[in-house]
């Protein structure tokens, strides 16, 4: 198994006027991840041209981009960002906002080809596949607030209680169950982060 | 006479065995959040594991490919505290559908408190329809601490 590849580097400065709807009110910082790759040979990652890729197979766990914690853990965060996956993508966690010790109030899947649901919820949107999307996803921690957005239009609604502190942003390509042969190809752009 | 009354006695006694009742499941459609808090005592030695190339700790009574990282002798009190969608495919959590997730748990022993460490290996569940919170800690290994 591949050793898990630690790069840091910052989160360009890349943006779409027309996103600017979910994050009214917000102020943009900085951030730095680190690609977790937990693949055996298969899956892997790539970064050209400001876009990421990742991809996973069946039988290994992920490729993620893990964003380094929130330096305001409790206000509302937002994570922002367009998606583009592959049809044959299944089974896959592309998204998630996270703590170690908290869990995930955010976990953004895709079921079966081309559609999307949020952990354990009904999907809420299909024909998704090859095609680019915007994707915002925020968090409170002090207040448990938390909604997913497509285009614009809102997806999710959660209320999460929590007293944990440990709060990121992940995005990648992570296996829930790929089927025999499975690949999972995920790319991402224009991701940016928020908080207020 | 006296051998029925003998027989009663021991039917009633075995009866009040001190095991504790399994926890209540949690309300439909609130995944686990009902969990959190709760506390149970862990019957049997478990192994603490892990390794360097992951974030997380498990408990279980057997460590797979990965590395022991001490041993946790019965007694142990373990606090289930989160959720978490990230489990294994070892564990076969997934396969069982309903809310396939692992708890995030508060593990005490000889001393020693170790936070996150992830139940999914000592987690018990049948096959539910998705959206059913079908999972909980195995009694034959950790019993519910009743409040």
């Amino acid at each position: 198994m591949k050793r898990i590849t630690a790069l840091t580097l910052c989160s360009l400065a890349l943006g779409a006027s027309a996103a600017q709807a979910q994050t009214s009110g917000y102020t943009r910082y900085s951030n730095s991840y680190t690609v977790q790759n937990r693949t055996s040979g298969c899956g892997g990652w790539s970064y050209s041209s400001g876009i990421w890729k990742t991809w996973v197979c069946a039988g290994e766990e992920r490729v993620e981009l893990r964003w380094r914690d929130w330096p305001n853990q409790s206000r509302y965060n937002q994570w922002q960002g367009e998606i583009n996956f592959s049809s044959a993508t299944q089974k896959t966690a592309l998204m998630q906002i996270k703590s170690n010790t908290g869990g995930e109030p955010i976990y953004l899947q895709v079921t079966s080809s081309g559609t999307l649901r949020n952990d354990g919820a009904s999907t809420f949107a299909s024909g998704m596949a090859n095609t680019w999307f915007r994707w915002n996803a925020l968090f409170n921690p002090a207040n448990g607030d938390s909604k997913g957005y497509i285009n614009g239009s809102q997806k999710v609604s959660r209320s999460y209680s929590t007293s944990d502190r440990h709060w990121y942003f992940k995005n990648g390509t992570y296996n829930n169950g790929l089927p025999s042969g499975g690949k999972s190809t995920a790319q991402f752009r224009n991701i940016s982060h928020w908080y207020k | 006479m006296f051998v029925r009354a003998t027989l009663l006695l021991f039917v009633v006694l075995a009866g009040c065995s001190p095991e504790r009742a399994p926890a209540p499941p949690p309300a439909a459609g609130q995944h686990y959040e009902s969990l959190f808090g709760r506390r149970y005592r862990t019957k049997v030695d478990l192994y603490l594991f892990g390794d360097e190339e992951i974030e997380r700790q498990y408990v279980g009574r057997s460590a797979g490919r990965f590395k022991i990282l001490d041993v946790v002798p019965a007694g142990a009190e373990l606090t289930i505290v989160s959720e978490t969608h990230e489990v294994t495919a070892a564990s076969g959590i997934r396969e069982k559908e309903g809310y396939p997730m692992g708890f995030i748990c508060r593990l005490r022993y000889a001393g020693k408190q170790v936070e996150p460490v992830m139940a999914e290996f000592i987690q018990a569940g049948e096959h539910a329809p998705p959206g059913t919170a079908n999972q909980r800690i195995d009694e034959a290994i950790a019993t519910w601490i009743e409040e």
